[in-house]
């Protein structure tokens, strides 16, 4: 089945950028925009709605960013990024050798941008965002001030300080929030190095907690211990698990 | 004994003598100690002096970084790349704003003190390009006395502060933000209040802060004084006062 006709959808919070690529796609005939969204939640709704097969998304919206946006899609499609000045985007865009859109930019270079993406599309390629979120992590070096989830159709942005404790789950992990838990498709190892180390600690191979959610340790055994946490859950403790928690809390 | 007498003699005819000398050491060492002291106290004056001056240097290239702010600058350039395929008319209208709010940046990057009514204009000017780009999600809203207009304030004084409205509040935040400004003569000082609503579930940005310590700063360099900046946060507005003490025209 050779498919010759492929839909889009155009993602970016501010109306005149969506309107410039909306524009630019007149010159491309066999591309129809099934919807314009402003922020990343509109997005999610749209994309399983419609299943696009491009999106023009921008890398800066509020609340949940172009990139968290990808986390939590189950399949992502050939991706176009546009923004107007993220060093760590960029330096991932490049790491991850993805075409992205530096706006302002011409028909000429959108059109660049276009024979790239039908390329893509001929050959069934998707965009990989796990090399790229990959990739982004590594360059902004930073801790994470919130985690994006979805659970159902709905995604939710959990603040990490929200977060009581992170649990293991084969290839991905539970993340229990305040009245919540989310499954999510991360290792333990990329939160265990990006949450604040101060107040979350990998007491476990199977768990990271947040201190301010311990109420107290009990002795398991002989040399091990269990963390209660506030809301009654015990979760066991390893022995350099025990070391590193008490380090953290200099008891 | 003999010996002793001499002695005493000698002791007794030199104390003028003696007195003299511990007088002379004395005023020698006070005058010793002044100068040390004054030239600790020039050193410091001095060092002083060099950290305000550098931090007035910062400050303005901070300034300028922030009007220089690539985000707002490129994003402006991308709604104004669009607007010219639909809106021609608009498109140079945004234009001009754009040069304008850029040139009043430059030029008053200074110590100098302007009418408040300028720097209310070029306030308009940004708040008018960032409608542009975010449509209804931005409301503004202005009360500002005609008697307030030529009241001489700081230049640039005001923009880390609708700058933060924007990137705190408007930009991260789903549904529409209103930036309210609020000025108040009083009989020897002016009242201004900003004030913006924010989404209370956003995760804050980083770079909270620096905008208004610079604010903060600036106030210090103008006016000598610590305490003419007030924040509150209620009820998801933040509010940002000034009091600007008002000198009197002779």
């Amino acid at each position: 089945m050779n498919k010759t006709n492929f839909t889009a959808l155009i993602i970016d919070d501010e109306p005149p950028a969506r309107a410039v690529v909306r524009s630019f796609l007149q010159q491309h005939p066999q591309i129809s925009v099934v919807g314009e969204c402003g922020n990343g939640f509109e997005a999610l709704k749209s994309i399983q709605e419609n299943n696009p097969d491009i999106l023009f998304l921008d890398v800066q919206m509020p609340k949940v960013s172009g990139l968290e946006l990808l986390e939590v899609l189950d399949e992502v499609p050939v991706v176009v990024f546009s923004t107007a000045y993220d060093q760590y985007a960029l330096k991932a865009f490049e790491m991850s050798a993805v075409d992205y859109l530096l706006k302002p930019y011409s028909q000429t270079r959108f059109n660049q941008a276009m024979e790239k993406v039908m390329a893509q599309l001929k050959k069934g390629q998707k965009t990989n965002a796990a090399e790229l979120l990959k990739n982004h992590s590594a360059a902004s070096n930073s801790l994470l001030q919130r985690v994006v989830v979805k659970t159902g159709n709905k995604m939710h942005v959990i603040p990490v300080n929200k977060i009581r404790y992170i649990e293991a789950s084969e290839d991905y992990v539970m993340i229990y929030a305040e009245n919540s838990r989310h499954l999510k498709a991360q290792t333990m190892r990329y939160f265990e190095e990006h949450l604040e180390p101060s107040q979350f600690v990998r007491i476990h191979r199977s768990y990271i907690v947040n201190v301010s959610f311990v109420e107290r340790l009990e002795p398991y055994d002989k040399d091990t211990y269990v963390a209660i946490m506030t809301e009654g859950q015990r979760l066991k403790i390893s022995r350099t698990g025990y070391k590193k928690l008490k380090e953290t809390l200099n008891f | 004994m003999g010996h002793n007498v001499d002695y005493m003699t000698f002791t007794n005819n030199s104390l003028p003598f003696r007195a003299a000398i511990g007088c002379l050491l004395l005023i020698l060492i006070m005058t010793m100690y002044h100068f040390i002291d004054f030239y600790k106290h020039l050193e410091e004056k001095n060092i002083r002096e060099e950290q305000l001056k550098k931090m007035v240097k910062e400050a303005e290239l901070r300034a300028l970084k922030a009007q220089l702010n690539p985000h707002f600058l490129f994003n402006s350039l991308n709604s104004i790349s669009s607007l010219t395929i639909s809106e021609p008319d608009s498109a140079r209208e945004m234009l001009t704003q754009l040069s304008d709010f850029l040139r009043y940046s430059l030029r008053n990057n200074n110590e100098s003190m302007l009418p408040l009514n300028e720097e209310i204009k070029n306030m308009r000017r940004y708040l008018e390009i960032e409608k542009v780009r975010f449509g209804d999600r931005l409301q503004c809203e202005f009360e500002i006395p005609l008697e307030c207009y030529d009241i001489n304030v700081p230049a640039m004084l005001l923009q880390p502060v609708y700058e933060n409205a924007i990137k705190h509040g408007l930009y991260e935040s789903v549904e529409p933000v209103c930036i309210r400004t609020y000025c108040q003569p009083r009989h020897d000082h002016l009242e201004i209040s900003i004030i913006n609503n924010y989404d209370p579930d956003s995760t804050p940005v980083k770079g909270e802060g620096v905008g208004l310590e610079n604010v903060r700063n600036k106030l210090f360099l103008f006016y000598n004084r610590k305490d003419l900046l007030s924040i509150t946060r209620e009820n998801n507005h933040f509010e940002v006062k000034f009091i600007l003490p008002v000198k009197q025209k002779p």
